[in-house]
């Protein structure tokens, strides 16, 4: 007889019971597969990061008009150049000037914000990087903000030259979301979970099904079993049933 | 009194026949003495009278004189099942003293075979069948008959069946296969058991074959090769 504290699982029955429900699994997955992929594509917001690097030129000249020397204090003084510079570069009077002429939907404050420069100390090059979600805009902004930068920091601060190592080209995204990916993964979920719905509705099934449920929790011998048949399929009394059918029918 | 006709509703159909068989071997082996046999189950639906009327086919077919008994008194199915055109008398009205049983013992269209229906519907169902006239009736159907098949009422709802187990030679449990909890099950087996009746055996109804061909998958194939030779 059935003891309360232990549960015999029958896992043939139970693989075979996986195995004749595998549509269940397969309709999951597909639903899944469709869901993630539909998700992903509509939350996918990628982003376009542009970069360009900057090179600031100022000879180095004494007061008394000699050549440039390069020594530690030229050095710093370079740094300190490019402390300046970025200064300007993220000022107003630049982002400003970017704003109005290429029409944009942000103030001359936002755009300060939005672009960074970075320097490493003791070189001349600067740095910079500008977010954008359109890719072409994102290049063509930090390109107009290297521009304008370049004529003013060479008015204000007299440098020789402002020279762009590189200029800013149309950048690729930077964190889109791979719908066929995010496919694959849904459906392998969807998959699981239905496996696991299955296994738990298997296992939580307490009906008699066959002889050998009969005599294990009944211990009575079974007389015969009649299989399922259109021929005794006669009228019945409507069943009311509040139960709840578990398991085949 | 017309015959019923009964033999459209005996199946054809090889392996229900043949497990309808093993059900009467069954039964025949519990004993020579158990000639008086109930049916019941926990639920409404699950094939008791379909089974009983069955068996009871089964013992005519052999040769038996057999009495099918329809004792479900307050929702009987049997004359539905039938398709019975008149309302026919039976067993509540013998037990409410309104007739004599051999008034109410119909013949049928299979030799041996013989019905008494339920009745007119009756509330008092239980009242009627502790009463001493049903007590008095299955002695004097053993001396008439070789088998008496009863349908009884859902024992999981009414108790009827319970205070007629202990007149009965035996009670069968009819069980729609994978329907029920077991827990369910053993109640009836236990009712059955304190009231002084005795539990023959189960049988499952509704049984799905499919999944088994994983287990048995190349023996049951066999099978089908007896069954058209015969």
């Amino acid at each position: 007889m059935e003891n309360r504290n232990e549960m015999e699982i029958d896992l043939l029955g139970l693989l075979l019971h996986l195995k004749s429900k595998i549509w269940i699994i397969l309709l999951a997955a597909v639903v899944f597969a469709l869901g993630g992929f539909v998700i992903a594509k509509a939350t996918n917001s990628p982003v376009y990061t542009a970069t360009a690097r900057l090179y600031v030129y100022q000879k180095n000249v004494a007061p008394d008009g000699t050549a440039e020397v390069l020594d530690n204090s030229s050095l710093s003084i370079a740094t300190q150049l490019l402390r300046d510079c970025a200064v300007i570069i993220t000022g107003e009077n630049v982002t400003g000037e970017v704003v109005g002429d290429l029409n944009l939907n942000m103030d001359a404050k936002a755009l300060s914000k939005a672009v960074t420069v970075s320097y490493r100390e003791n070189t001349r090059i600067l740095d910079l990087s500008y977010t954008d979600t359109d890719p072409q805009r994102a290049a063509d902004v930090l390109n107009a903000v290297c521009d304008e930068a370049a004529q003013q920091i060479t008015k204000i601060m007299n440098v020789d030259a402002i020279n762009p190592v590189f200029k800013a080209s149309v950048p690729a995204a930077n964190n889109s979301v791979d719908a066929n990916k995010s496919a694959i993964t849904a459906a392998i979920i969807g998959a699981v979970l239905a496996a696991v719905v299955i296994v738990v509705i298997f296992l939580m099934d307490d009906t008699i099904r066959n002889e050998d449920d009969v005599d294990n929790y009944l211990g009575v011998s079974t007389l015969a079993a009649i299989p399922v048949s259109a021929e005794l399929k006669v009228v019945r009394p409507s069943r009311k049933s509040g139960k709840k059918k578990i398991g085949k029918r | 009194m017309d015959t019923i006709t009964v033999t459209p509703f005996v199946p054809k159909e090889p392996r229900i026949s043949e497990s309808l068989k093993t059900l009467r071997t069954n039964l025949m082996f519990s004993g020579p003495s158990v000639r008086v046999i109930g049916f019941t189950s926990f639920a409404p639906g699950e094939g008791k009278t379909t089974i009983s009327l069955q068996t009871a086919i089964s013992f005519a077919q052999l040769g038996k004189r057999v009495l099918l008994v329809d004792a479900d008194l307050r929702k009987s199915v049997l004359a539905g099942q039938l398709r019975l055109k008149t309302k026919v008398e039976g067993l509540s009205h013998y037990l409410s003293g309104l007739a004599n049983v051999s008034e109410l013992i119909q013949e049928t269209d299979i030799p041996g075979l013989y019905i008494m229906f339920a009745g007119v519907r009756v509330p008092n169902s239980t009242e009627l069948l502790g009463s001493e006239n049903f007590a008095r009736l299955i002695p004097a159907l053993k001396d008439v008959f070789d088998y008496v098949v009863v349908d009884t009422a859902p024992i999981g709802q009414i108790i009827d069946c319970a205070l007629m187990a202990p007149h009965l030679d035996g009670v069968v449990m009819v069980i729609d296969a994978s329907h029920n909890s077991y827990k369910l099950e053993r109640r009836v087996k236990n009712q059955i058991e304190k009231s002084g009746g005795k539990v023959l055996g189960a049988v499952l109804n509704q049984v799905d074959t499919s999944h088994d061909r994983g287990y048995y998958g190349k023996y049951y194939g066999g099978y089908n090769y007896y069954v058209d030779n015969e």
